[in-house]
């Protein structure tokens, strides 16, 4: 096949010290090359997720700046939470259709030690209409939190269940040394934390947190071995929930039958998967639409330990957003070393095939991607 | 209305709208050519793209599609209104909106029967719910 290939990859510590987005950026690809054994003398292409925390009219190319290169194809990436996820996909796409060979793409936030939590809280208002959406004090927790209350209506999800994703994955998290909270948590915690918006608990909130994260991806007459991007696929669902004809069936059944087709797999092939987890709801919801579970029971099946380590499909096996650090570049690059059969955390034994997801907006924006330890 | 939330980017084609709720009444855009309704208003029907929208007024009675109870404000300015419900309506013409339900949390279920009331404030009316 010639799939792309993902050469290297790099994560840089939880706090990233407030230095800027692009001071990030940049030890970040840094990093990805040096693990790929490449220099910026070798990179032709240069992706970079849009940081809306710390932003500049021309980031990815002032990261290429930065790296003193001048590339053949570069891209600034901007769909939020959906983001890193895109960036992969739009690269991958980029070098089949022979833009570049090899690029080198960054996902950068100072969220935390720079502009801080609730400035950047604040801003994920932007997400939402203002003159429609905003004056009723609607944010991105209420939607999902509107989301789960459809689910639960409609199948019977219960609190106890969105509380099982967030112990499910503090327990995965209590096994990587760097995850932002490894301490562990039980339903009553999670049921008896403050109710930020009904049914939404504190801890089915994901973190607020710096990521510095990069990958190497090179076409596949590039690099020996490597993690192959198999399949990756996108959807788009309206921004605003009030044009969503069913909030319980988003974009990721179209973004994820976009990749397995693709991929020339099937859900039930994937071995390991790190999916978007904004909500403890996010991860039930994207369950089901990726077709990892049957609608309406991921739940239950959480409940009953299918998705964790151990498990039949192990989901985000380093603690996720919940746990972890947020960010979503995180996930692509555990499922990375997931397939390289070298997790820092707990390692899901001969995973093959991976499933990756990442969402934009209030559930709106939705990419996926199916990677592949190559044979 | 929450005051520090007005309405910060009125779109080009919204004035009729608020011009309605100051007038106790609540509108939905109508295409002329092709019949459909939008919410919110637009400066052309996105189905037929014709520029013959008007707004024509609706019944005010709808049914909670979902919602939520918000406790805590995710930005400062919100803290001294909480709780406060944020609904996903659909009114009996086949319109979802966004909105608030001004009632007591406990009494509103999905389906909930609701008629349209309005939030006044600075010579603004904002179109919000109650139960019916």
């Amino acid at each position: 096949m010639n799939n792309p290939v993902i050469a290297g990859v790099y994560e840089g510590p939880l706090d990233a010290g407030g230095r800027s987005c692009l001071d990030i950026a940049v030890t970040a690809a840094a990093g990805a090359l040096r693990d790929a054994g490449r220099t910026p003398a070798d990179v032709d292409g240069v992706f970079a997720v849009f940081p809306w925390e710390d932003p500049s009219i021309m980031f990815a190319s002032e990261l290429a700046n930065r790296l003193r290169i001048e590339p053949a194809h570069v891209d600034t990436i901007a769909f939020g939470g959906a983001g890193p996820v895109m960036m992969v996909a739009r690269a991958a796409q980029a070098i089949l259709d022979g833009k570049c060979s090899i690029a080198v793409l960054a996902a950068a936030s100072n969220r935390a030690s720079g502009i801080g939590q609730a400035q950047a809280i604040a801003a994920l208002r932007d997400v939402l209409d203002p003159e429609f959406e905003v004056p009723y004090g609607a944010f991105v927790s209420p939607i999902y939190a509107i989301t789960a209350n459809r689910h639960m209506h409609e199948y019977g999800t219960t609190s106890e269940q969105l509380a099982a994703v967030a112990v499910m994955q503090r327990e995965h998290a209590s096994h990587h040394s760097g995850a932002a909270h490894r301490t562990p948590l039980t339903v009553d915690e999670v049921l008896s934390s403050a109710v930020i918006a009904s049914p939404l608990h504190r801890y089915d909130c994901c973190l607020v947190t710096d990521f510095e994260g990069a990958l190497v991806l090179t076409a596949s007459d590039r690099t020996e071995g490597g993690i192959e991007v198999l399949g990756w696929g996108e959807a788009h669902d309206q921004l605003s929930s009030g044009q969503v004809s069913a909030l319980t069936s988003r974009g990721a059944q179209r973004s994820g039958a976009a990749a397995f087709e693709r991929a020339g797999l099937s859900p039930a092939e994937m071995d390991v998967a790190e999916l978007y987890d904004s909500f403890t709801i996010t991860v039930l919801l994207t369950l089901e639409d990726l077709g990892l579970a049957p609608k309406g029971e991921a739940g239950r099946l959480v409940q009953e330990g299918r998705f964790a380590l151990g498990g039949a499909l192990p989901v985000n096996t380093n603690g996720g957003m919940l746990s972890y650090r947020t960010g979503g570049i995180s996930h692509i690059i555990e499922a990375v070393h997931q397939l390289r059969g070298a997790a820092p955390g707990a390692q899901v034994d001969g995973a093959r095939h991976a499933i990756v997801h990442g969402i934009g907006g209030a559930m709106s924006t939705h990419g996926t991607l199916v990677l592949g330890s190559a044979a | 209305m929450i005051p520090e939330l007005l309405p910060t980017r009125q779109s080009a084609a919204s004035e009729p709208y608020w011009a309605a709720a100051r007038e106790g009444r609540l509108v939905v855009q109508r295409c002329a050519n092709c019949s459909a309704l939008q919410h919110p208003p637009g400066q052309v029907c996105v189905r037929c793209l014709s520029k013959d929208v008007a707004p024509e007024t609706m019944s005010g009675f709808g049914h909670v599609y979902g919602f939520t109870v918000v406790e805590r404000a995710m930005l400062l300015e919100l803290r001294p209104f909480v709780p406060y419900v944020v609904a996903l309506v659909d009114l009996d013409e086949g319109v979802r909106m966004l909105s608030n339900i001004i009632a007591d949390p406990a009494a509103i279920t999905i389906g909930a029967r609701l008629r349209v009331a309005f939030r006044r404030i600075d010579g603004l009316a904002q179109p919000v719910f109650e139960l019916a």
